[in-house]
């Protein structure tokens, strides 16, 4: 009994010694995303900006921005927190946003904190600026909210899906840069006077970015990853327009190895619904027209995936993960330090099928 | 079981303590052939007592045959003893051989048309003593060392009434009362089986209150009787008030929160758990029948679970699992976000507490405690008030102080809801003595969740179970049937299964016989 | 010591089921994918099911040994066995290895805890709060234990669930070829599992508590079926996720496996893990810890088991310390279980042998109870 008492007793001064990890909720600063951009005069140095609401009631400001250099992330951030009240918490980070001219120095110095932090959830998406500087954004006045942060989080989430990669988190991105035969990609953003624009997928070689692919290459490689499903595309066929909803996609990569590199025979089939057609031409009935327009499309993005394929080839950047399939296949065949060369060099075909399954209830 | 009573004189009054009552029940004494004796000793040890009443009489009207009634006045039906017992005894009695007493007194009493169900002859003084104390009326005669006892008492109960703790929505809506008997008789109308036990112990040397142990013979273990019979021939008290004092002196672990025992005041539940061998304590003067053994999962359910469609049942069930969850955790889960991982809520809604929680001077942990405090305050002011006043203290204290506090900026919505929700959950779990255990444990929890957060709630909650795995209830496991895992009455805990799939009773707890009903009366139910 | 243990304190073989799942998975779950697909690469599940096939054969005879003495603890026959010095030597080893290995759990589930949960707490007030938990577990005895394990193996399984919705997202191809990293790396990728399984000898000491002896090797060839699939679940959802080369840059996979996953509304499944984990953790500890006052209980003659626990605590709380970082501790467990190896996988097979040589033992007592 004694024994226990001397427990209680030690345990109540232990208590009584402090709190040590209390962080009220009230006194944090909730950082929404944070921007990184080159400084030219100092190349040593960075210019970080971050933002996060301020949530006292009757302030005038609804947000607060702030901007410092420093050389590295992790010392912007504790330059942030001189200037700040409250303790800065990158526990609800959404968004980090590069210019473009970091992406191509390479992105691994600024990541690394976030990664090493367990507080950073790892689902924060990472996107490329590519018209403006990346502190810019601050200027943007988005029409619905006057947060940009929520804007942007909106715009990854809802807007804009078939012109989005879906692997644009930090965790993608990690392991994309750490597993071989695979490479990462990011999206692209162009910052305009009151709304922002995704155009396209920054292609990265390690953590540098070699090169970018517009919005119709981006559903191409959507296409081939099997992950572009439920969303439409519009095709000019002749004078008229078809816009298509994709149902299903089946895409089939086979690799073989011959006379010294790699030959991918890509397959890819798809199943369509017709949402619009704008010719007058009477669907029900007419086999032909559905026939001409399932072609159309087949050709379309056979065309896309090939413009892809080509670009990716010529950037060395394999970001669909072929290596992957090759490594699996012909593991004594795959280098993975000449796997860009091999890349560059494989053969590739594409076949694409597309048949209608649906083309709505009259005309 | 005068014996019985007797061990008990022995063992539960101190040695130093030497009043007549005690000395008297020490040395057993005989019933003389002089009444003046008699009178005397009875004298000496009831006189004091105002309600105490001796008449004499002649029996049968002949001065020969002198004869005292004694009884004590308040708990006797003085009427049927004046018309159906002194009557017939001073008029009615004819004697045949006036001179013979002693060999046909006792045969003339027996034959004498008394309209009294429950009579005998006794031949110790001790033992008239505990009959008087009991209310039944004592008659002796001179010459004749023998009383004669004659039941016509009539203790002071209230009648049947429905139940004030236990209401329930459908079902029996009888409770049982203060009085032994009656309870007894509800529970024998409801089970016509002969297999039915009732053994009414004399409990604790002062109150000799009467303690009826009612169990199904070839269903209840045997083994568990014997350690309540031992237990109740330990038992070491001054008075036994309420089932209470006998659950707390039968624990194995005195030192824990929970209640061991369930008590009911619903014959309906009592039966029900009658049927699964367990067994009841019923004790005279309280309404509430203690059921032996209980597991921790007895107190979330209802015989309502039994009455609806099995489907109402479960459901509800959950839900209650769910109402104890968050009694217990749900301010500790509180404080553990707000205070130290935000990153754990929503985005969305961590910044709509933080906008509420600008103006609140307090930190977290402090408001919960102070509002759960309050909380408790409340609850505790609402029920001793009489009815109405108790609602009023409920809108004072609910609407008008949490919107006050609200507004004054002395707490935040979000804490005013957890708090609500915590009470609403609390009141939901159906058992009230296991409700407060329960509602007092969520303090050590924000205790250590303001310390250590998630790993102080957990390492919490790691001590509630492991001290629920350790606790037995006349060694059947109280945590069953989740630990140990008996998995064919899980149909009955969670969730409870349609009751044609409930053949077996309950493994938990011991009992004799696993199946309930007969073959016979399961193809019959298939019809 | 050699009247038979009264009914009452007996745990049933289903327990005993429990006990061994509970005390096998704990502390090395969390780095197990890294550490075993460094060597075994795509391979690592089969060098997981290898790892614990091994475990078949030093049950086995951790069981023939235990039936030989129905009523006793190693620490008891151990002395019988081997003479008195020896058996001594021997008995002192089994309580270094089971303080050894509590410490050493108790370290990597702090380190996890601060990491996480608490990073500004100080680490001994942590420590004291788990090992206050132990202790009470401790002092309530085996049966509890028993009964908690049982309870919580189910409690806890949505902490594996969880990891599903990643399943979704994986990627088949990173176990591919199979078979591609060849034999020797697969069989030392296997023997990597070692502090993983560490556990099950737990046996040796609570032989005598089992209510049917006969049963035994069953029970724990149930229980370590569970474990490796266990183990395999994850390494294969781990790997499926992040694939063999990204998991050498992440020190607990498993954690780190849901912070990628992004559900509706809760977000951050990591710490949904971490908490129910911290309950996985800590009934591996406390079964630990139980063993070594246990051992050290009966190595001493004490008659309190929570007297030994408290004879331990300065031990643990020195042992607790010496590893400087998480690299070191990773070194330490790495030699606790080439450790625990011989005394698992060498030791048992050795006393039954000389038990059958100098004719020591009584099989038919076993065969009785």
């Amino acid at each position: 009994m004694r024994a226990k008492l001397i427990i209680l007793n030690l345990m109540l001064l232990l208590l009584i010694s402090g709190c040590w990890d209390v962080n009220e909720i009230k006194k944090t600063q909730f950082a929404k995303y944070i921007t990184v951009d080159p400084l030219p005069e100092q190349p040593d140095n960075y210019l970080f900006s971050i933002q996060f609401p301020i949530l006292r009631e009757g302030s005038p400001e609804k947000i607060n921005t702030l901007a410092t250099t420093a050389p590295s992330l992790k010392s912007g951030i504790s330059n942030f927190q001189t200037r700040t009240m409250g303790w800065i918490s990158l526990g609800m980070l959404r968004t980090i946003i590069f210019n473009q001219q970091i992406a191509r120095q390479g992105l691994l110095p600024h990541l690394d904190t976030l990664w090493r932090e367990p507080i950073v959830p790892g689902s924060i998406t990472m996107a490329i600026c590519t018209n403006k500087q990346a502190v810019d954004i601050k200027d943007i006045q988005p029409a619905p909210v006057e947060d940009i942060g929520v804007y942007l989080d909106e715009l990854f989430d809802t807007t804009s899906k078939n012109s989005l990669y879906p692997e644009k988190s930090l965790n993608d991105f990690f392991i994309s840069l750490k597993t071989s035969g695979r490479k990462a990609t990011i999206p692209l953003l162009k910052y305009g006077t009151r709304d922002i624009r995704i155009v396209g997928l920054a292609l990265f070689r390690k953590d540098k970015m070699v090169g970018k692919i517009k919005i119709p290459e981006t559903r191409a490689l959507l296409l081939l990853q099997e992950k572009f499903i439920k969303d439409p595309i519009d095709l000019k066929i002749e004078d008229y327009h078809v816009n298509y909803y994709v149902q299903q996609v089946r895409t089939k990569i086979d690799v073989d190895y011959t006379k010294e590199h790699f030959n991918f025979n890509i397959d890819s089939k798809l199943e369509v619904d017709v949402t619009e057609n704008t010719s007058e031409k009477r669907l029900i009935g007419n086999k032909a027209a559905l026939n001409k327009m399932e072609r159309h499309l087949a050709r379309a993005l056979k065309k896309e995936m090939h413009k892809l394929l080509g670009q990716l080839q010529t950037q060395q950047s394999d970001v669909i993960g072929l290596g992957q399939r090759a490594k699996a296949k012909y593991p004594q065949y795959y280098h993975k330090n000449y796997w860009n060369q091999q890349f560059s060099r494989s053969s590739i075909n594409i076949e694409v099928n597309v048949s209608i399954r649906r083309f709505g209830i009259s005309i | 079981m005068w014996n019985r009573i007797d061990k008990f004189f022995g063992i539960s009054q101190p040695k130093k303590e030497t009043t007549e009552h005690i000395n008297i029940a020490k040395e057993k004494i005989v019933i003389s052939e002089d009444l003046e004796t008699n009178l005397n000793n009875l004298q000496a040890n009831l006189s004091d007592s105002v309600d105490f009443n001796s008449k004499d009489i002649l029996l049968g009207g002949n001065q020969n045959y002198k004869a005292t009634v004694t009884y004590i006045v308040s708990i006797v039906n003085q009427q049927y003893l004046q018309q159906e017992i002194l009557k017939p005894l001073m008029l009615n009695i004819k004697f045949t051989s006036p001179e013979d007493t002693k060999k046909n007194i006792k045969q003339l009493v027996q034959q004498l048309p008394l309209p009294i169900g429950q009579t005998s002859f006794i031949g110790s003084l001790n033992e008239a003593i505990g009959e008087i104390l009991e209310g039944k009326v004592v008659l002796f005669i001179n010459h004749f060392d023998q009383a004669f006892v004659l039941d016509i008492k009539e203790l002071a109960s209230r009648s049947v009434e429905t139940p004030q703790i236990e209401s329930a929505t459908r079902g029996p809506q009888e409770a049982f009362t203060e009085n032994l008997e009656l309870n007894i008789s509800l529970i024998r109308k409801r089970i016509r089986d002969n297999n039915l036990m009732i053994e009414v112990h004399k409990v604790v040397a002062r109150t000799k209150t009467d303690l009826g142990v009612c169990y199904i013979n070839d269903l209840a273990d045997q083994e568990i009787l014997k350690q309540l019979n031992n237990r109740i021939n330990n038992l070491d008290l001054d008075g036994v008030v309420d089932t209470g004092y006998l659950d707390q002196y039968f624990q194995d672990n005195w030192k824990t929160p929970f209640p061991i025992f369930q008590n009911t005041e619903r014959p309906d539940k009592a039966i029900h758990n009658l049927l699964e061998g367990k067994i009841l304590l019923v004790l005279d003067g309280t309404p509430f029948v203690s059921i032996i053994p209980t597991t921790f999962i007895q107190f979330f359910q209802t015989p309502e679970d039994y009455y609806d469609i099995f489907y109402v049942g479960s459901a509800i069930r959950i839900l209650r699992l769910i109402a104890t969850f968050i009694t217990v955790s749900l301010p500790s889960l509180y404080i553990s976000l707000v205070s130290f991982h935000h990153e754990l809520l929503p985005t969305d809604l961590a910044l709509t507490i933080a906008t509420t929680r600008q103006e609140v001077p307090f930190p977290s942990y402090l408001e919960a405690v102070i509002m759960e405090v309050s909380l408790e305050l409340l609850r505790e002011s609402g029920i001793r008030l009489p009815g109405a006043i108790g609602q009023t203290i409920g809108i004072v204290g609910g609407l008008v102080l949490g919107e006050a506090a609200v507004n004054a900026g002395l707490v935040s919505p979000p804490m005013v809801i957890v708090v609500a929700i915590t009470a609403i959950s609390s009141f939901v779990i159906p058992d009230y003595e296991a409700a407060i255990p329960l509602r007092l444990l969520r303090f050590p929890l924000m205790i250590l969740a303001s310390f250590f957060s998630v790993y102080g709630i957990m390492v919490g909650w790691l001590f509630i179970l492991i001290h629920l795995c350790s606790l037995e209830s006349f060694n059947q496991p109280y945590f069953a049937p989740f630990a140990p895992i008996k998995v064919t009455d899980l149909k009955d805990s969670i969730i409870r299964v349609p009751l044609r799939l409930m053949g077996q009773r309950p493994h938990s707890t011991a009992n004799q016989q696993k199946d309930r009903q007969t073959r016979k009366g399961e193809s019959k139910d298939e019809e | 010591m050699k009247n038979k243990k009264s009914d009452r304190e007996m745990i049933a073989n289903r327990q005993l089921v429990f006990i061994i799942i509970q005390i096998t998975v704990g502390t090395g779950i969390l780095s197990l994918p890294r550490q075993i697909s460094l060597v075994s690469r795509q391979d690592s599940w089969i060098a997981v099911l290898l790892g614990g096939s091994y475990w078949v054969f030093s049950l086995f005879f951790i069981y023939k040994l235990g039936s030989q003495f129905p009523q006793q603890t190693i620490i008891e026959y151990s002395e019988i066995i081997l003479g008195s010095i020896l058996g001594k030597i021997l008995s002192l080893t089994y309580v270094l290895y089971s303080i050894t290995i509590t410490a050493l759990s108790v370290r990597i589930f702090i380190m996890v805890i601060t990491t996480y949960i608490l990073p500004k707490t100080p680490v001994s007030i942590n420590l004291s709060i788990i090992i206050i938990t132990c202790l009470y577990l401790i002092s309530k005895g085996l049966k509890t234990m028993a009964r908690l394990d049982e309870f919580l193996f189910f409690v806890l399984a949505p902490a594996y669930l969880v990891m599903i919705p990643t399943i979704l997202k994986s990627n088949w191809w990173h176990f591919k070829p199979i078979l591609g990293t060849g034999i020797k790396e697969i069989f030392d990728g296997s023997l990597i599992t070692t502090y993983s399984f560490l556990g099950p000898e737990i046996i040796l000491l609570i032989f005598p508590y089992i209510k049917e002896k006969k049963n035994i090797f069953k029970s724990s060839l149930i229980s370590l079926g569970i474990i490796t699939l266990t183990y395999l679940y994850v390494i294969i959802i781990t790997i499926g996720y992040f694939g063999v080369e990204t998991l050498q840059y992440i020190l607990w996979p498993t954690i780190n496996l849901l912070k990628a996953i992004k559900i509706p509304f809760f977000g951050r499944l990591e710490f949904f893990l971490i908490f129910l984990w911290i309950a996985i953790a800590f009934t591996s500890i406390a079964a630990f810890y139980y063993m070594a006052s246990y051992s050290v209980a009966q190595f001493f003659s004490l008659k309190n088991k929570l007297l030994s626990a408290f004879i331990l605590l300065p031990i643990i709380y020195y042992l607790f310390f010496i590893p400087k970082n998480i690299i070191e501790v990773f070194e330490y467990t790495e030699i606790v279980a080439q450790f625990g190896t011989i005394l698992i996988f060498v030791i048992p097979p050795l006393l039954l042998l000389i038990t059958k040589l100098r004719g020591l033992g009584h099989e038919s007592q076993a065969n009785n109870s």
